[in-house]
């Protein structure tokens, strides 16, 4: 749970980073940040998948 | 008994009323002894407590030197410091997302109505990139909600409606 906060941590700075861009009126590439938060949630989505065991 | 000065519903283990905008909200669930509780309480308790307040279900009273009661407004209840009275307080934090979902599911559908249609891609850039930061900023915000930072949470929804106007018509829902 601790490398999951801190990894959730990362996403929000990464996130604020977006936003400032995006005010300046920048259209940002937001891959990286998409695939963190992905990788967030993968553990909650394979506890609740019927297919892993 | 729960006091909100907003137009609500109550039942017995729940209260229901509409939030028209998203954001950040606390309720205060405010809870006082009842008159059965006032009738039996022995002067030994009274003594306990600097001032006495009680309901019976409709309105409010405090106890006054002499040992009666008056009736008291809901506002002093809520402004009041607690301590040393009868009253309880209990806080809940709310962070309300829905206008936000309802927008993300607008954007989705509209990408995939049009790609049904049409199959260019290119066309939806635009669409494509509003669904991605909206997809984003509900995960960031719903991290900040479980790290109890409310108030950047809230931060970062005005920042973000403020940028782009993505979701302009949904910033303001009716459930």
């Amino acid at each position: 749970m601790v490398a999951l906060d801190e990894l959730k941590g990362k996403a929000i700075q990464e996130y604020d980073k977006l936003l400032r861009e995006l005010r300046k009126g920048k259209r940002p590439k937001y891959d990286f940040l998409m695939n963190l938060i992905c990788y967030i949630g993968l553990p909650a989505r394979l506890d609740n998948s019927d297919f892993v065991e | 008994m729960d006091v909100l000065l907003d137009k609500h519903e109550e039942d017995i283990d729940s209260v229901t009323f509409n939030v028209e905008e998203d954001g950040y909200y606390t309720v205060d669930h405010i809870i006082l002894p009842n008159m059965k509780w006032y009738e039996n309480a022995t002067t030994e308790y009274f003594e306990y407590y600097d001032v006495v307040y009680v309901t019976d279900g409709e309105k409010v009273y405090k106890q006054v030197k002499g040992g009666s009661l008056v009736e008291c407004t809901v506002k002093e209840i809520l402004e009041r410091n607690i301590e040393g009275t009868t009253i309880q307080k209990c806080r809940v934090d709310i962070f309300y997302t829905a206008g936000l979902q309802n927008c993300y599911i607008w954007y989705c559908k509209q990408i995939f109505d049009g790609l049904l249609n049409t199959c260019e891609r290119n066309k939806y850039n635009d669409y494509i990139f509003a669904r991605d930061m909206i997809w984003m900023t509900l995960n960031i915000i719903d991290y900040l909600v479980g790290f109890k930072q409310y108030l950047e949470a809230q931060r970062i929804l005005e920042m973000f409606q403020k940028c782009g106007g993505y979701c302009k018509d949904f910033s303001k829902t009716k459930p």
